[in-house]
């Protein structure tokens, strides 16, 4: 079965071998050579028997997929191939029987690629790091604000056609009329059309606010979406996993970009998280906070004034070296 | 069928090829996806692309004798960036970090033992201390049944790191296993 000296193996190397490892899951070949072997070396019982007990630790127990998950994931990727096959497939008569839909699909696919190597998709990235906030200018002089710690992704090549952007973090849009401009999000997308509005898509909360023109909501899971007008919002907070709809104050809203923020009845732990992002410092809290919500604003001039601003109504004290920021009570 | 073999007809173009391999290994892929901070539709996105892309470059594949290790680099990659994509930026976790959740079962015979609810609690904890890495290894290793090359491949370690985190990972457990059982394997051996 193997050459190996196993009277050498300590505990943790044995249950690392692959024949130990099927011995112990009960392969009846891997026992005959292990019974074997331990009858030549019973000085290392002890070791073996560690060994088994070690890897019956290790034992992974995994509920397969429903295989209606698995049969509907195999025909979207089958119905996917159909559509962007670029050459028709030697062997699969479905093609042979309609051969001159198979030339055309060619001659498409052709054209397809010169067109993709001519205008290759080149992604421009537009990040802020925490601390940070900047204004970019679109192709089509759409612009966006970027809140600090937030990056926004998309193709320029491609602006004319489709206006699509992949956002992580908070910005306000301000969209010329035009093609469709999509913002992709984790949590769901935001469809428009041409209009003013602030996403804020962070882990936990997906917040989309629209200030002029008509929004359209999209969540990536869940089938409820929204369109918003002016003064509404829709938000999905966790552990929520619908959105919901508000009217929001205009004057308070997305006003990270006349530097304040404003937070109404949210959790401090959140509150402490934009305070880390707006100034780029580390906040540690004690954790009986965790549970407590407030209602104010910061503004975004010194970290100092921003931490006074938030800590003195709720009767705190802060403390700061540097980039570290202590909040007692 | 070996895998070299169907992995031949699959660069041939045989489209029945792509669908058993896809069988074959869904579930795998499926659960490993789903270890990583990734939610489930966004894992079925990545496998799906993953096959669509295996499908289009069929021609340009080259040979391999186990699909199952192409797979699940292939899909790691995939899943990897897309979590970077997404990654907060103001986080100052490791670039190369990724988490990674998975815990064993522990029923049969360690269930069997007295006390053993306790137990497995306790190895349970400390599996959850194991690094991000270790488990992932252990996972790779014990539930997807790995040997040190492919696990090196699909993690992008070279052979001899693949064997120390594995070492490392397989010594803590050792540690509190022994605190666990080790007077149970002082009875035992005085036994013989």
């Amino acid at each position: 079965m193997s050459e190996k000296d196993y009277s050498t193996y300590d505990a943790t190397e044995l249950a690392q071998d692959h024949s130990f490892i099927r011995w112990v899951r009960g392969s009846e070949a891997d026992a005959r050579f292990w019974e074997q072997w331990l009858s030549e070396h019973p000085d290392r019982e002890d070791v073996v028997a560690e060994a088994r007990r070690l890897v019956q630790a290790l034992k992974f127990e995994e509920t397969a997929p429903p295989s209606g998950q698995i049969d509907d994931l195999w025909s979207r990727i089958d119905q996917a191939i159909d559509e962007t096959e670029e050459e028709p497939g030697a062997s699969t008569p479905r093609i042979r029987r309609l051969r001159w839909l198979g030339y055309v699909a060619a001659a498409c696919a052709v054209a397809l690629l010169i067109v993709s190597i001519w205008n290759r998709p080149s992604w421009q990235l537009v990040q802020t790091e925490a601390g940070q906030r900047l204004v970019h200018t679109f192709p089509d002089s759409s612009t966006v604000e970027l809140n600090a710690a937030t990056t926004l992704r998309y193709s320029p090549g491609d602006w004319g056609r489709e206006r699509v952007v992949e956002l992580d973090g908070e910005a306000f849009f301000n969209v010329k009329k035009g093609a469709p401009f999509i913002v992709e999000a984790d949590q769901g997308s935001v469809r428009v059309l041409g209009t003013s509005f602030n996403v804020m898509a962070r882990p936990g909360a997906f917040v989309v606010d629209c200030f002029t023109g008509r929004v359209g909501v999209d969540l990536a899971l869940g089938d409820n979406g929204a369109v918003l007008t002016p003064g509404l919002g829709a938000r999905l907070l966790e552990p929520a996993d619908s959105l919901d709809t508000y009217r929001f104050d205009a004057a308070t809203t997305a006003a990270w970009r006349r530097d304040t923020v404003y937070y109404d009845e949210e959790p401090l732990p959140r509150i402490f998280n934009r305070l880390e992002r707006q100034f780029d410092v580390q906040v540690t809290f004690p954790e009986n906070l965790e549970e407590r919500s407030a209602t104010g604003f910061f503004r975004l001039v010194h970290v100092d004034s921003a931490l006074y601003d938030v800590t003195w109504p709720l009767n705190l004290e802060y403390s700061r070296e540097g980039r570290k920021v202590v909040i007692q009570e | 069928m070996t895998d070299l073999e169907l992995w031949r007809r699959l660069r041939a173009g045989d489209r029945s090829a792509l669908e058993l391999i896809y069988r074959q290994h869904a579930a795998l892929l499926l659960q490993y996806g789903r270890k990583f901070a990734l939610s489930q539709p966004l894992v079925e996105d990545c496998v799906q692309d993953l096959f669509v892309d295996l499908w289009r470059r069929r021609a340009q594949l080259s040979d391999t004798d186990s699909i199952v290790r192409y797979l699940l680099v292939a899909l790691r990659r995939r899943v990897i960036q897309r979590l970077d994509r997404h990654r907060k930026r103001y986080s100052d976790a490791d670039p190369a970090a990724h988490d990674f959740a998975a815990t064993p079962a522990h029923e049969q015979q360690i269930i069997a033992e007295e006390g053993s609810a306790q137990k497995s609690a306790e190895l349970q904890a400390a599996f959850e201390q194991l690094s991000d890495r270790q488990r992932e290894i252990v996972y790779l290793k014990y539930y997807a049944g790995m040997d040190y090359e492919d696990i090196s491949e699909i993690m992008d370690l070279n052979y001899q790191s693949a064997r120390n985190l594995l070492s490392r990972a397989l010594s803590k457990l050792r540690e509190v296993l022994t605190l666990l059982f080790g007077f149970l394997y002082g009875c035992w051996i005085n036994f013989f």
